[in-house]
C-alpha cells in the first residue's frame, strides 16, 4: 500500500507511523516546513515538502494537487486536530476518496480495512468497514510506534503558489504548562468557584510535576485559562488525571477518557464522571485538595 | 447584497446518549435532536452579515420532512430567507462524499452563492471534513475553524486557532468559511418569529435529482465506548473515611510521578 501522511508537527511522527504499522507498504509523509522535513526523511521513504511557514489552507490545498500529481496514495493519514482534518478533508475532496476521524483502532482485512472510531461525542464507538483511497485521522493517544526504524529517505521539494489570502500567525506563548506533554494533568471545572482558587489547583499541577487545565466554562466563559480540555479543545492523555469539580459530561471527557488512570473528587455522589473514575472522593473539593496538598507537603 | 448558503444538520444531543444495557448499543430513538451547536453558529454569523448589508441566507439540510422540518423551521425564526430540503430517508448513513457532492450539486443549481457559512463539525460526529472536502470540491477560497468572523468592506477577517497559535486570515467573496460553536452566540428567536416562520415553506428535492450514485457508510457495529475504570469512590462524610481515601488516593500519585 501507499501511504501519504501529513505530519504537522514532529510529535505526530511516533504516532502516525505507530498506526500503520503493521501495514506493508511505502511511507511517504507530506509536510510544511524544512526543520520538520529534515526530521521525518529519517522515518520515511519519502518526504514530500511543500515550505509553508504560516499555514494557509488555500495554499495546502495546491501543494497537496502537486504531490498528487506525482503520488497517488492508497491512505492518507493525518491527526484528528484542526489542521490534520483540514489537509485529510482537502485530500478527499480533491481525489474522491474516502475518509474517516477520530480513529482509534486500524485493521487491514484483506483488501479492506475495519476502523474504529470515536463517535456520539466519544461516547461511543462504531466499528466500519472501509476500502482504499481512503483518508483516515487518527486520535491523539491512541497509537504509538513499537519498533524505530531508520530509514534512507529523499526529500522532494513542491513549488509553493504564492496565498491569495493574508495571513498574519500570532504562535501559542510558550508556557512551561503544558497539558498534552505531562505525566499528571490537574483539570479544573466548574466547582472551582473563583479564579483565585486556581491558585490551590496550579499549586496541586506543581507539586505532582505535573500541568493544569480547565473544563471548557472556565477557559470559555471566565477567561481564567487559554485553552481547555475536551472536543472543543485539547485532547490529552496522561498517566494520571485529576478531576477537581468537573462533572464529566461528554464534550469534556473525549479529551480526557484516554488517561490511563483518572482520580476525581467531586461532592455530588451522582456526577457521571464517577462512572469514568479509578479512584474517586465525594467530596467537597475545598476541604480535599488543600488536604492533599499538605500531606503532599509533609513528603 | 450577500446571497449566503448554510449547510445544517440535525443532530443528537450527545449529553442524553442512551444504551442498550445489553448490547451497549445506542438508543438513538430516545435521543433529542436539533441544529447542530457549530451549524447555529455559522447560521448566526450569515445573519448578521445579511442585518448589515442585506441580502438573502439560504438554509439546506438533508433529511426527511417528518424529522427535519422542524430544524428547517428553526432556521427560519432565526432569519433564514430560504432554505432546500435534500429528501432520503438513508439520511444517516450517506457517505462523506455523497454528501459533498449533494452539496456541490445544490450550488450549481441554485447559486451562485457569495459565501458558504457551515459548521466546522457536527455536534454527534464532530468529523470536521465536510467544510475542506466541499471547498476543494467547489475549488472555492476556504477558511476551517473559525473562532471570529468579521466582515466589513467586502473583505472577511476570519480568525482560527489552531494547536500552535492563532491565525488571521484576511479574504474577499467568494470563499466558503467553518465556524466553530466558539464563534458567536446565537440569537434566540421570538415568538412573533416562530409565528412567522410557520408560515414559510421550505423547497424539498429529491437526493437523486442533484446525485446518481448515493454511497453509504459501511457500519459493522455502534456500541458504547467504555474505558474500564476501577470505580473505587469513597464517600467521605467523616474525618476517618477522608484520610482513608488520601491514603489511597496518596500512594496511587506517589507511585504515578
Ligand atoms: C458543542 C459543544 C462543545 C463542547 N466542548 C467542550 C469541551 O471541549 N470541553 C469541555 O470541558 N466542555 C465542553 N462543552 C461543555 C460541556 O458540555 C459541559 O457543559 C462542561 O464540560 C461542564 O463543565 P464542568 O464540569 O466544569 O461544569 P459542571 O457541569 O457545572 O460541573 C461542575 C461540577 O462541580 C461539582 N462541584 C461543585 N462544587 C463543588 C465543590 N465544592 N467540591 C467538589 N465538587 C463540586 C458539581 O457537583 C458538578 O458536578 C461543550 C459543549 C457543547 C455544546
Amino acid at each position: 500500500m501507499k501511504i501519504l501522511a501529513y505530519i504537522p508537527d514532529e510529535d505526530w511522527i511516533e504516532q502516525i507511523l505507530g498506526a500503520v504499522e503493521d501495514i506493508e507498504g511505502e511511507l511517504t509523509a507530506f509536510v510544511l516546513n524544512e526543520k520538520l522535513a529534515e526530521t521525518a526523511v529519517k522515518r520515511f521513504d519519502k518526504v514530500y515538502l511543500a515550505k509553508i511557514e504560516r499555514f494557509e489552507l488555500n495554499t495546502v490545498r495546491e501543494a497537496v494537487k502537486q504531490v498528487l500529481k506525482e503520488y497517488n496514495p492508497d491512505i492518507l493519514l493525518a491527526p484528528s486536530t484542526n489542521k490534520g482534518r483540514a489537509v485529510a478533508g482537502t485530500f478527499m475532496g480533491l481525489t474522491d476518496a474516502a475518509g474517516v476521524s477520530d480513529v482509534i483502532r486500524i485493521e487491514l482485512e484483506g483488501e479492506s480495512m475495519v476502523l474504529e472510531r470515536l463517535v456520539y461525542g466519544g461516547t461511543a464507538k462504531a466499528r466500519l468497514k472501509m476500502h482504499p483511497p481512503l483518508s483516515i485521522c487518527i486520535s491523539p493517544g491512541y497509537f504509538k510506534m513499537e519498533n524505530v526504524l531508520d530509514k534512507p529517505g529523499e526529500v522532494i521539494e513542491v513549488n509553493v503558489s504564492m496565498p491569495d489570502v493574508e495571513t498574519v500567525f500570532k504562535p501559542r506563548e510558550v508556557s512551561e504548562n503544558d497539558p498534552t506533554k505531562a505525566d499528571v494533568v490537574v483539570a479544573a471545572g466548574r466547582g472551582v468557584k473563583d479564579e483565585k482558587d486556581m491558585e490551590m489547583i496550579k499549586e496541586l499541577a506543581k507539586a505532582l510535576g505535573g500541568a493544569w487545565s480547565v473544563t471548557r466554562p472556565l477557559a470559555a466563559d471566565y477567561g481564567w485559562a487559554d485553552s481547555w480540555i475536551g472536543i472543543s479543545g485539547i485532547v490529552v492523555s496522561p498517566k494520571i488525571y485529576i478531576a477537581v469539580g468537573i462533572s464529566g459530561q461528554p464534550h469534556h471527557m473525549m479529551g480526557a477518557r484516554n488517561s490511563k488512570i483518572i482520580i476525581s473528587i467531586n461532592k455530588d455522589p451522582n456526577a457521571p464522571i464517577f462512572e469514568e473514575t479509578d479512584y474517586g472522593i465525594v467530596g467537597d473539593l475545598y476541604k480535599v485538595i488543600p488536604k492533599i496538598l499538605e500531606k503532599l507537603r509533609e513528603g | 447584497m450577500m446571497k449566503i448558503l448554510v449547510p445544517i444538520k440535525l443532530c443528537y444531543d450527545v449529553g442524553q446518549m442512551k444504551f442498550d444495557s445489553n448490547t451497549g448499543e445506542p438508543i438513538l430513538d430516545a435521543v433529542p435532536r436539533s441544529m447542530g451547536e457549530a451549524d447555529r453558529c455559522a447560521l448566526e454569523e450569515a445573519l448578521k452579515i445579511k442585518d448589515s448589508i442585506g441580502g438573502e441566507v439560504v438554509v439546506v439540510t438533508i433529511g426527511e420532512a417528518r424529522t427535519h422540518s422542524k430544524m428547517l423551521r428553526d432556521a427560519f425564526a432565526m432569519g433564514a430567507t430560504g432554505g432546500y430540503l435534500v429528501s432520503t430517508g438513508d439520511y444517516d448513513k450517506i457517505d462523506l462524499n455523497t454528501v459533498t457532492m449533494i452539496f456541490k450539486a445544490l450550488v450549481e443549481a441554485t447559486g451562485p452563492y457569495d459565501l458558504i457559512i457551515m459548521g466546522a463539525g457536527s455536534t454527534d460526529t464532530h468529523s470536521s471534513l465536510l467544510p475542506p472536502m466541499l471547498g476543494a470540491k467547489l475549488g472555492i477560497k476556504t477558511v476551517v475553524g473559525i473562532d471570529k468572523l468579521e466582515y466589513a468592506d467586502g473583505e472577511i477577517t476570519a480568525v482560527c486557532t489552531y494547536g500552535d497559535g492563532s491565525y488571521t486570515y484576511k479574504l474577499k467573496p467568494p470563499a466558503l468559511l467553518s465556524v466553530t460553536s466558539e464563534a458567536n452566540l446565537p440569537r434566540i428567536p421570538t415568538i412573533k418569529d416562530i409565528l412567522r416562520a410557520k408560515k414559510m415553506k421550505f423547497e424539498e428535492l429529491s437526493v437523486e435529482s442533484l446525485v446518481e450514485n448515493i454511497g453509504k457508510v459501511d457500519v459493522l457495529g455502534i456500541e458504547k465506548y467504555i474505558v474500564p475504570r476501577k470505580k473505587l469512590i469513597w464517600e467521605v462524610d467523616s474525618e476517618d473515611k477522608l484520610a482513608e481515601a488520601l491514603e489511597n488516593i496518596l500512594s496511587v500519585l506517589r507511585e504515578g510521578v
